[in-house]
């Protein structure tokens, strides 16, 4: 190998730790072989197309669920898992672009209201509220990777947060009075649909797995049955 | 209703209908079928077959050292096998029906 194949192949090397780590030692080489293959004689840095490439096929493999086309129930899942993390940040996002429009319906309201009055709503209301939907980003991010991996505690972790969200979620109803309450209630709604609707799926996945297990119990019976 | 597949699936699996094909080798087939139009890159080409090895369609067949690199050969399995055959034969009704109603033969279209 020459200097300049050297030189390309650490690169390349760069661009494909955007892999995980499983595939990289699966087919890091593997890959590799193909770009230099590709490479045009004395080429010393990848081409920007194969980097994107690299760089999209890796953050793909990272995200992209691993399961076979014919389970469509568990792929519907874990798709309606990543909807449900757009959804939560479409409500962080909102909650954040309105903050001043807030500002301004409170202050028609009441003229008196200062700034150290809407620093303390700030802190006291929203902050949580804009944790709380990032930690919510992240998690329906985490069980859908986790989903998508076929890691069954991810399926049990959802049905508890199901049911925590059910609870805080009619304890929001029994006591809602925050200045968001309305909105808050109806994005909370949105977002308990789509977790019932998975949860359903879920129950729908686990019955059938059971079913399969069943039948394939009862063929393996009968065939012993007959070689008896 | 089965989903179509995307054309570099297809064509993957095209490439792989002939025998086992490494890598590099897949990319010479699959530009050469789609008479140069569809140049598969690195990653799209290794996403595409890690998604077909999860779905059941190709499998390694054999791994080679040539030069100090690695080849892994793919080949189709035979649910490979009948899902590009059925695809075929869907591509090639939607195909003769467009013909049919232009008025054309099969394959003499500009």
């Amino acid at each position: 190998m020459n200097a300049a194949q050297v030189e390309l192949e650490r690169r390349y090397r760069r661009w494909l730790s955007w892999y995980p780590g499983w595939f990289r030692r699966d087919h890091a080489d593997e890959i590799l072989a193909v770009l230099l293959d590709s490479a045009q004689p004395g080429q010393r840095r990848p081409a920007k197309a194969d980097c994107l490439d690299l760089l999209r096929g890796g953050l793909g493999m990272r995200l992209r669920p691993r399961i076979p086309r014919s389970d469509g129930l568990a792929r519907a899942v874990c798709w309606a898992m990543y909807a449900g993390a757009a959804v939560e940040l479409a409500v962080l996002v909102t909650l954040l672009a309105t903050l001043d429009e807030v500002r301004a319906t409170i202050l028609a309201h009441d003229p008196d209201y200062t700034g150290a009055q809407w620093h303390a709503e700030v802190s006291e209301e929203f902050k949580p509220l804009m944790i709380a939907a990032s930690a919510s980003v992240l998690l329906w991010l985490w069980l859908a990777w986790a989903c998508g991996r076929g890691h069954r505690w991810a399926t049990v972790l959802f049905v508890v947060f199901f049911v925590e969200n059910t609870r805080s979620l009619l304890n929001g109803l029994a006591h809602g009075s925050a200045t968001y309450a309305s909105k808050d209630l109806a994005a909370g709604t949105v977002l308990w649909l789509l977790e019932a609707v998975i949860v359903g799926l879920l129950a729908w996945v686990w019955t059938q797995r059971i079913r399969a297990r069943r039948r394939s119990w009862r063929d393996e019976a009968s065939a012993a049955d007959r070689a008896l | 209703m089965a989903r179509s597949m995307q054309e570099a699936t297809f064509l993957i699996l095209t490439a792989l209908a002939a025998g086992s094909q490494h890598g590099y080798g897949i990319i010479g087939e699959v530009e050469q079928i789609s008479r140069g139009r569809v140049r598969l890159r690195a990653g799209t080409l290794y996403s595409a077959l890690d998604r077909l090895r999860v779905d059941g369609l190709i499998r390694v067949s054999r791994e080679e050292v040539v030069d100090g690199r690695l080849r892994r050969y793919y080949r189709l399995t035979a649910k490979g096998n009948r899902q590009l055959a059925a695809e075929a034969e869907r591509l090639e009704a939607n195909a003769t029906a467009a013909f049919t109603r232009l008025g054309l033969a099969a394959g003499t279209a500009e």
